[in-house]
């Protein structure tokens, strides 16, 4: 596996998207090359950052108050 | 989808309020936050599911079950984003004090690095991608939806939708590298000891 196939599976790689045998071709390439290790493991780090998006807080009356408007704008 | 869930919906096509009022507040969370990260804006993200339950409750009749509750009020509410931000969006300042965050954390020096960064990956999002992209990227990686659910929303083919997200995260991965997020990730992992260490 060359450094182009590679890096073009990548999203598939981290979504456990692949067939056994082009995963491990992949970890391999990744394990002997500098480059696309690199950048998978930037990879992985932007996706750990974007996620902390999930912990934004809501104001408190915008959905924890289990009382939906429809009664209140019909 | 589970037998409650099944059950609220028939009870909602009879007419029952009370019924869709349930569905409603069980996905309602779940909508503000899909919103809030599509617009990065906690008033349109309120006033875009409050449209969408409008919407949801005028529909549900035509609702025959082909996705998830979530999923197919996620779609009125995503159909609703894009009609009113396709052609406004501008490159601007985003407002940070709208951006809140858990006051659990007793570590001062962590929260506003934290607060920062959340303000960088909501800029990144709004500014930096595609609006397809921005939406393949939140509903995989914020929301854990399927390929299947995501096309669905979508609106795309399964191949397309895979290319999307690819293209999404290597978009997202290029902005953060070369930004001014990766210094703030930098001192975000400074403090929070572990966090990035991959």
């Amino acid at each position: 596996m060359n450094c182009r196939k590679a890096k073009a599976l990548f999203s598939k790689l981290y979504d456990l998207d692949l067939n056994p045998e082009t995963q491990e071709a992949v970890n391999k390439h990744i394990a002997t090359c500098p480059e696309c290790r690199s950048q998978y493991t930037d990879l992985e780090k932007a996706m750990i950052i974007l996620k902390l998006l999930k912990e934004v807080e809501l104001p408190p009356h915008s959905a924890d108050n289990g009382n939906p408007s429809l009664e209140k704008k019909p | 989808m589970n037998a409650d869930e099944v059950s609220l919906i028939e009870e909602a096509k009879k007419g029952s309020r009370a019924a869709f009022n349930k569905l409603f507040s069980n996905e309602q969370k779940s909508v503000i936050n899909l919103m809030l990260q599509l617009t990065g804006d906690i008033a349109s993200a309120e006033d875009l599911t409050q449209e969408a339950m409008i919407i949801a409750y005028k529909k549900i009749m035509g609702f025959h079950l082909e996705s998830s509750f979530r999923t197919w009020l996620s779609k009125i509410a995503i159909n609703l984003f894009r009609a009113h931000y396709r052609e406004k969006r501008k490159h601007k300042t985003l407002c940070l004090e709208r951006v809140r965050i858990p006051s659990t954390d007793d570590r001062p020096e962590r929260i506003i690095i934290k607060r920062e960064l959340q303000w960088c990956i909501l800029h990144n999002l709004q500014y930096h991608l595609p609006e397809k992209y921005r939406l393949a990227l939140v509903l995989r990686d914020l929301h854990n939806l399927s390929y299947k659910e995501i096309s669905q929303i979508g609106g795309w083919n399964l191949a397309q939708t895979k290319i999307y997200i690819h293209r999404a995260r290597k978009k997202f991965k290029e902005q953060f590298i070369n930004g001014k997020c990766k210094a703030f990730a930098d001192d975000y992992a400074c403090v929070c000891e572990g966090i990035l260490d991959l």
